[in-house]
Protein backbone atom coordinates (compact mmCIF):
# COMPACT_ATOMS: atom_id res chain seq x y z
CA UNK A 1 0.00 0.00 0.00
CA UNK A 2 1.32 3.43 -0.97
CA UNK A 3 0.70 6.38 1.31
CA UNK A 4 2.44 9.50 0.06
CA UNK A 5 1.92 13.17 -0.69
CA UNK A 6 3.75 15.77 -2.76
CA UNK A 7 3.15 19.48 -3.43
CA UNK A 8 4.31 21.70 -6.29
CA UNK A 9 4.07 25.48 -6.50
CA UNK A 10 3.34 26.73 -10.01
CA UNK A 11 3.99 30.39 -10.71
CA UNK A 12 3.15 30.50 -14.41
CA UNK A 13 -0.60 30.39 -14.65
CA UNK A 14 -0.76 31.09 -18.38
CA UNK A 15 -1.18 28.69 -21.31
CA UNK A 16 1.82 26.75 -19.98
CA UNK A 17 0.07 26.00 -16.68
CA UNK A 18 -1.67 22.81 -17.84
CA UNK A 19 1.61 21.39 -19.10
CA UNK A 20 3.41 22.32 -15.87
CA UNK A 21 0.65 20.71 -13.80
CA UNK A 22 0.75 17.56 -15.94
CA UNK A 23 4.51 17.28 -15.67
CA UNK A 24 4.34 17.51 -11.89
CA UNK A 25 1.56 14.91 -11.61
CA UNK A 26 3.36 12.66 -14.09
CA UNK A 27 6.71 12.86 -12.30
CA UNK A 28 5.15 12.40 -8.87
CA UNK A 29 3.16 9.33 -9.84
CA UNK A 30 6.25 7.76 -11.40
CA UNK A 31 8.13 8.40 -8.17
CA UNK A 32 5.29 6.78 -6.23
CA UNK A 33 5.49 3.71 -8.47
CA UNK A 34 2.05 4.46 -9.94
CA UNK A 35 2.95 4.85 -13.60
CA UNK A 36 -0.23 3.02 -14.66
CA UNK A 37 -2.32 5.97 -13.42
CA UNK A 38 -0.36 8.65 -15.29
CA UNK A 39 -2.47 8.77 -18.45
CA UNK A 40 -5.76 9.37 -16.68
CA UNK A 41 -4.40 11.61 -13.91
CA UNK A 42 -2.55 13.82 -16.43
CA UNK A 43 -5.74 14.14 -18.46
CA UNK A 44 -7.92 15.13 -15.52
CA UNK A 45 -5.54 17.71 -14.06
CA UNK A 46 -5.15 19.21 -17.52
CA UNK A 47 -8.91 19.50 -17.92
CA UNK A 48 -9.42 21.23 -14.58
CA UNK A 49 -6.60 23.72 -15.03
CA UNK A 50 -7.52 24.47 -18.65
CA UNK A 51 -11.15 25.04 -17.73
CA UNK A 52 -10.12 27.68 -15.20
CA UNK A 53 -7.63 29.28 -17.57
CA UNK A 54 -10.16 29.72 -20.34
CA UNK A 55 -12.57 31.45 -17.99
CA UNK A 56 -10.13 33.95 -16.52
CA UNK A 57 -6.79 34.65 -14.94
CA UNK A 58 -4.95 33.96 -11.73
CA UNK A 59 -1.28 34.29 -10.96
CA UNK A 60 -0.27 31.42 -8.76
CA UNK A 61 -1.41 27.96 -7.76
CA UNK A 62 -0.36 24.78 -5.98
CA UNK A 63 -0.84 21.26 -7.16
CA UNK A 64 -0.98 18.51 -4.54
CA UNK A 65 -0.85 14.81 -5.26
CA UNK A 66 -1.64 12.37 -2.48
CA UNK A 67 -2.19 8.64 -2.38
CA UNK A 68 -3.85 6.72 0.41
CA UNK A 69 -4.14 3.05 -0.37
CA UNK A 70 -5.95 2.69 -3.69
CA UNK A 71 -7.16 6.27 -3.79
CA UNK A 72 -5.31 8.99 -5.70
CA UNK A 73 -6.29 12.59 -4.93
CA UNK A 74 -5.10 15.57 -6.95
CA UNK A 75 -5.82 19.10 -5.73
CA UNK A 76 -5.29 22.42 -7.46
CA UNK A 77 -5.35 25.30 -4.99
CA UNK A 78 -5.19 29.01 -5.73
CA UNK A 79 -4.82 31.71 -3.09
CA UNK A 80 -7.48 33.97 -4.57
CA UNK A 81 -10.29 31.38 -4.63
CA UNK A 82 -10.59 32.12 -8.32
CA UNK A 83 -10.43 28.51 -9.48
CA UNK A 84 -13.22 27.41 -7.22
CA UNK A 85 -15.36 30.37 -8.22
CA UNK A 86 -14.98 29.52 -11.90
CA UNK A 87 -15.84 25.87 -11.50
CA UNK A 88 -18.66 26.25 -9.01
CA UNK A 89 -20.27 29.11 -10.91
CA UNK A 90 -20.85 26.83 -13.87
CA UNK A 91 -22.67 23.64 -12.93
CA UNK A 92 -21.99 20.55 -14.98
CA UNK A 93 -25.26 20.77 -16.88
CA UNK A 94 -24.38 24.28 -18.04
CA UNK A 95 -20.90 23.22 -18.97
CA UNK A 96 -22.15 20.35 -21.09
CA UNK A 97 -24.72 22.51 -22.83
CA UNK A 98 -22.02 25.04 -23.60
CA UNK A 99 -20.04 22.34 -25.36
CA UNK A 100 -17.46 21.87 -22.66
CA UNK A 101 -16.06 18.37 -22.85
CA UNK A 102 -13.39 18.82 -20.21
CA UNK A 103 -15.50 18.53 -17.08
CA UNK A 104 -17.55 15.73 -18.64
CA UNK A 105 -14.30 13.80 -18.98
CA UNK A 106 -13.44 14.53 -15.34
CA UNK A 107 -16.91 13.48 -14.25
CA UNK A 108 -16.71 10.24 -16.25
CA UNK A 109 -13.30 9.16 -15.04
CA UNK A 110 -13.13 10.38 -11.46
CA UNK A 111 -14.46 8.60 -8.39
CA UNK A 112 -15.41 12.09 -7.28
CA UNK A 113 -14.51 15.73 -7.89
CA UNK A 114 -15.48 19.10 -6.56
CA UNK A 115 -14.49 22.42 -5.06
CA UNK A 116 -13.97 23.39 -1.45
CA UNK A 117 -12.46 26.18 0.66
CA UNK A 118 -8.86 25.75 1.76
CA UNK A 119 -6.70 27.45 4.35
CA UNK A 120 -4.72 29.09 1.57
CA UNK A 121 -7.53 29.90 -0.86
CA UNK A 122 -9.77 27.36 -2.52
CA UNK A 123 -9.26 23.92 -3.98
CA UNK A 124 -10.55 22.09 -7.01
CA UNK A 125 -9.97 18.38 -6.55
CA UNK A 126 -10.56 15.00 -8.10
CA UNK A 127 -10.05 11.46 -6.86
CA UNK A 128 -9.24 8.37 -8.89
CA UNK A 129 -9.75 4.78 -7.80
CA UNK A 130 -6.43 3.19 -8.72
CA UNK A 131 -8.06 -0.22 -9.00
CA UNK A 132 -10.55 0.80 -11.71
CA UNK A 133 -8.83 3.21 -14.06
CA UNK A 134 -10.37 3.75 -17.51
CA UNK A 135 -9.21 1.19 -20.07
CA UNK A 136 -9.88 1.90 -23.75
CA UNK A 137 -12.11 -0.58 -25.54
CA UNK A 138 -10.94 0.41 -28.96
CA UNK A 139 -8.50 -1.98 -30.49
CA UNK A 140 -4.98 -0.69 -30.07
CA UNK A 141 -3.37 0.46 -33.29
CA UNK A 142 -0.88 2.93 -31.94
CA UNK A 143 1.90 3.17 -29.44
CA UNK A 144 1.41 3.26 -25.70
CA UNK A 145 2.73 6.51 -24.33
CA UNK A 146 5.79 5.74 -22.32
CA UNK A 147 6.68 7.86 -19.30
CA UNK A 148 9.26 10.53 -20.10
CA UNK B 1 8.50 19.19 -22.32
CA UNK B 2 7.66 17.80 -25.70
CA UNK B 3 7.88 19.97 -28.78
CA UNK B 4 4.70 20.23 -30.77
CA UNK B 5 5.01 19.62 -34.49
CA UNK B 6 2.07 19.67 -36.85
CA UNK B 7 2.86 19.12 -40.53
CA UNK B 8 0.70 18.48 -43.54
CA UNK B 9 2.36 16.03 -45.88
CA UNK B 10 0.78 14.14 -48.78
CA UNK B 11 -2.71 14.93 -47.49
CA UNK B 12 -1.99 13.66 -43.99
CA UNK B 13 -1.75 15.82 -40.86
CA UNK B 14 1.14 14.50 -38.77
CA UNK B 15 0.89 15.64 -35.18
CA UNK B 16 3.43 15.15 -32.43
CA UNK B 17 3.90 16.42 -28.90
CA UNK B 18 1.18 17.54 -26.48
CA UNK B 19 -2.11 18.67 -28.05
CA UNK B 20 -3.52 21.05 -25.46
CA UNK B 21 -4.43 24.72 -25.06
CA UNK B 22 -0.94 25.75 -26.15
CA UNK B 23 -0.93 23.84 -29.43
CA UNK B 24 -4.64 23.99 -30.32
CA UNK B 25 -4.21 27.02 -32.65
CA UNK B 26 -1.56 25.13 -34.67
CA UNK B 27 -3.85 22.14 -34.93
CA UNK B 28 -6.78 24.29 -35.99
CA UNK B 29 -4.71 25.93 -38.71
CA UNK B 30 -3.55 22.60 -40.13
CA UNK B 31 -7.04 21.09 -40.04
CA UNK B 32 -8.57 24.17 -41.63
CA UNK B 33 -6.22 23.75 -44.57
CA UNK B 34 -7.19 20.10 -44.91
CA UNK B 35 -10.90 20.86 -44.62
CA UNK B 36 -10.78 23.18 -47.60
CA UNK B 37 -10.52 20.17 -49.93
CA UNK B 38 -14.18 19.39 -50.52
CA UNK B 39 -15.19 15.78 -50.10
CA UNK B 40 -11.76 14.59 -49.01
CA UNK B 41 -11.16 12.70 -45.78
CA UNK B 42 -9.14 14.49 -43.12
CA UNK B 43 -6.41 12.05 -42.09
CA UNK B 44 -4.46 12.64 -38.89
CA UNK B 45 -1.45 10.52 -37.98
CA UNK B 46 -1.10 10.65 -34.19
CA UNK B 47 1.95 8.39 -33.83
CA UNK B 48 3.98 11.19 -32.26
CA UNK B 49 1.27 12.55 -29.97
CA UNK B 50 2.40 12.38 -26.34
CA UNK B 51 -0.80 13.82 -24.80
CA UNK B 52 -4.18 15.21 -25.81
CA UNK B 53 -6.93 16.74 -23.68
CA UNK B 54 -10.39 18.06 -24.57
CA UNK B 55 -8.93 21.29 -25.96
CA UNK B 56 -7.08 19.28 -28.60
CA UNK B 57 -10.09 17.04 -29.09
CA UNK B 58 -12.29 20.06 -29.74
CA UNK B 59 -10.23 20.86 -32.85
CA UNK B 60 -10.68 17.30 -34.14
CA UNK B 61 -14.44 17.52 -33.55
CA UNK B 62 -14.53 20.84 -35.35
CA UNK B 63 -13.08 19.13 -38.42
CA UNK B 64 -15.91 16.56 -38.38
CA UNK B 65 -18.57 19.26 -38.19
CA UNK B 66 -17.91 20.29 -41.79
CA UNK B 67 -19.12 16.92 -42.98
CA UNK B 68 -15.63 15.54 -43.47
CA UNK B 69 -14.73 12.03 -42.43
CA UNK B 70 -11.88 12.37 -39.94
CA UNK B 71 -9.54 9.39 -39.91
CA UNK B 72 -7.25 8.92 -36.93
CA UNK B 73 -4.18 6.75 -37.40
CA UNK B 74 -1.79 5.37 -34.77
CA UNK B 75 -3.97 6.56 -31.89
CA UNK B 76 -2.04 6.41 -28.59
CA UNK B 77 -3.64 4.75 -25.58
CA UNK B 78 -4.15 8.02 -23.68
CA UNK B 79 -6.00 9.53 -26.65
CA UNK B 80 -8.22 6.44 -26.90
CA UNK B 81 -9.09 6.85 -23.22
CA UNK B 82 -10.03 10.48 -23.86
CA UNK B 83 -12.17 9.65 -26.91
CA UNK B 84 -14.13 7.04 -24.94
CA UNK B 85 -14.54 9.14 -21.78
CA UNK B 86 -15.86 11.99 -23.93
CA UNK B 87 -18.15 9.54 -25.76
CA UNK B 88 -17.00 10.69 -29.19
CA UNK B 89 -14.99 7.71 -30.44
CA UNK B 90 -17.78 6.78 -32.88
CA UNK B 91 -17.47 10.17 -34.62
CA UNK B 92 -14.05 9.25 -35.98
CA UNK B 93 -12.73 6.51 -38.18
CA UNK B 94 -10.01 4.82 -36.15
CA UNK B 95 -7.57 3.40 -38.67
Amino acid sequence: MVNATERSSIARCDAQFPQAAREFVHTTLEAFGLGHAVETADLLVSEIVTYALVAGEFEHAWVDVSVVGDLLRVEVTDPTSYLAAVVSDLPLEHTLRAGGIGLLVVDQAARGWGVEPANDGSTVWFELDLTSLPVPHLESTGPTIEPA
Amino acid sequence: MSTVMIDVENGVVRASGDLDIQSAPMMRSALDRMSQVEGADVVIDMAGVTFMDSTGLRELLRATSDGHTVVLRNVPKQVRILLELAGVDSLFTID
